[in-house]
């Protein structure tokens, strides 16, 4: 590992003075440099991100807000919509009363009577 | 054309089993193709005066040192390594775990494959434990920590794949290649995967979305013992194999990253290369060194032990013999159940008893020895098949029975 991180320029007093170590960094100094500088940029990043990231969870809380009332209002409006299931004949009735109505509609009587008939 | 310049960084955290190991082998690389500087990037490992031994053992060796003042995790202490070679001017980075031994050549190998296209943007060694990728072998540990055994299947895998570039769906950290021109481009690893795991898929992904393509050196090998360090440390829980947190964030980043390595299994490359591998391995182990055959079951008593668990080499690095077993069976000994292997690498295949030492005499030729562990006409019959009538190979008859009997 080269222990230097500037070139060799050839000039004797640069020559002299990496011979010296006075002012080569060290792969320590060099490290802690680029560590240091590293780290404050992970800390902007890492900064960045926690602000991003709390716009988008308050965002987010606030939708799930507004969807739990929606599901709770919707909830409430079905429960009065849907038609109750008459008393006498049940499901059946309430199958069977829209299909008689659009035979009648659209079928000829002696048709809807061999039907009838057919099916009991 | 200058010659290109690779600084090999190196992490440790703890690991006094393997560092040594790891620190010696790269100390014996090939500077054929590259100059090569070694840069060991201690992250405050905490065993009561390991730092200091690592640091006495570069010093030694001519290594660079730097301990970090506090832990900084796998991605943080990665990414120094990918900035001091930005700053230091180097034209490559490999990015290394330490529980790891190189073939003397993997560097130049790595540097070659690399060379072979300029939209590469990583080169990840070939080994027996590197994820998806890895060469099936039984007992791994047992064999390729030694340097002289690496080297061989080093050799072998380098004579017959050259500067081969596989692409793949992620590169692996464990000893990754980056022209450092790609790492300009893509960065640096991302602090968000904590103290690891991962950060090199994120990083992979990122490089293709760039443009780059990320291959495997399949002419570059590297042992890599694998995981002892980051279980140690408690970065894995124990039983698995990886961060699910960290996974978690891959999936949500890179939502066809899952597909990738699917298609990359469908497309069935790593059977193809393995096999192809394997060959190469235990041919060239038969041509350097000969073979010995067994003919039948060993006993359990037998000196030379199960065949998995003998060494291409021995403790010394001198390179030892393939090691062929033939067990035969059927009706009068027809069949044959051939098993091949060296230094953990096997090979298996059932032909006939006349097919089988057709095939051994072919692509081996005389046996260096012959035991033969089944008493019977048809086991002699098949070990002189295989060693010739001129008496050159002595067959040894072993009349004790195995243990089996």
């Amino acid at each position: 590992m080269t222990q230097t991180t500037t070139p060799t320029t050839g000039d004797t007093t640069t020559d002299a003075a990496q011979r010296s170590g006075a002012n080569t960094p060290t792969v320590t100094e060099s490290l802690d440099r680029l560590s240091l500088e590293q780290a404050l940029i992970d800390v902007e990043v890492a900064n960045a991100r926690v602000i991003d990231l709390t716009a988008r969870l308050s965002e987010s809380h606030l939708e799930a807000q507004q969807l739990r009332q929606q599901t709770l209002e919707l909830t409430a409006a079905a429960a009065t919509a849907v038609p109750a299931v008459p008393a006498s004949g049940g499901l059946r009735a309430l199958v069977a009363g829209p299909i008689k109505a659009v035979a009648r509609r659209v079928l000829p009587l002696s048709v809807r009577i061999r039907i009838r008939t057919a099916l009991g | 054309m200058s010659r290109p310049r690779v600084l090999l960084a190196l992490t440790v955290y703890n690991g006094r089993a393997v560092v040594p190991a790891a620190l010696t082998s790269v100390a014996g690389l090939s500077h054929a193709i590259a100059d090569i500087d070694v840069l060991v990037l201690d992250d405050a490992s905490p065993e009561p005066g390991f730092s200091a031994e690592v640091e006495r053992l570069c010093q030694r060796l001519g290594h660079g040192y730097y301990r970090s003042p506090r832990n900084l995790g796998i991605p943080r202490n990665v990414n120094l390594g990918l900035l001091a070679a930005l700053d230091g001017g180097y034209d490559y980075v490999i990015i290394s775990n330490s529980d790891v031994i190189y073939s003397t050549m993997a560097v130049d190998q790595l540097v070659l494959t690399a060379q072979t296209d300029a939209r590469i943007g990583s080169v990840t060694a070939w080994s027996t434990n590197v994820s998806i990728y890895s060469i099936p072998n039984s007992a791994p540990n047992d064999h390729l920590q030694h340097q002289a055994v690496t080297d061989e299947v080093g050799e072998a895998l380098r004579d017959d794949f050259g500067s081969v570039a596989v692409d793949i769906p992620a590169g692996i950290s464990f000893a990754m290649l980056i022209p450092t021109p790609v790492l300009r481009v893509v960065g640096i690893m991302d602090p968000v995967f904590g103290r690891g795991y991962c950060e090199e898929t994120d990083w992979s992904r990122r490089s293709v979305e760039a443009g780059f393509r990320l291959t495997l050196g399949i002419g570059a090998f590297v042992y890599h013992a694998g995981g002892g360090s980051t279980e140690a440390a408690g970065l894995l829980q124990p039983g698995q194999t990886t961060v699910p947190g960290n996974e978690a964030i891959i999936d949500m980043r890179y939502p066809d990253f899952r597909s990738v390595v699917g298609e990359f299994f469908d497309a069935g490359t790593m059977p193809d290369l393995n096999a192809r591998a394997l060959e190469a391995i235990i041919g060239r182990a038969s041509r350097e060194h000969g073979y010995r055959l067994a003919v039948g079951l060993r006993p359990q008593s037998s000196n030379s032990g199960d065949p998995h668990t003998r060494t291409i080499g021995d403790r010394n690095g001198a390179a030892g013999a393939l090691d062929i077993d033939v067990v035969l069976h059927g009706h009068r000994s027809s069949s044959a159940a051939v098993t091949t292997s060296v230094a953990g690498f096997t090979s298996t295949f059932t032909t006939s008893a006349d097919q089988a030492a057709e095939m051994i005499r072919t692509a081996h030729g005389v046996p260096l020895s012959v035991d033969v562990f089944d008493i019977g006409v048809p086991a002699e019959t098949f070990a002189r098949l295989v060693a010739g009538d001129d008496g050159a190979t002595d067959i040894q008859t072993h009349r004790n029975y195995p243990a089996r009997v």
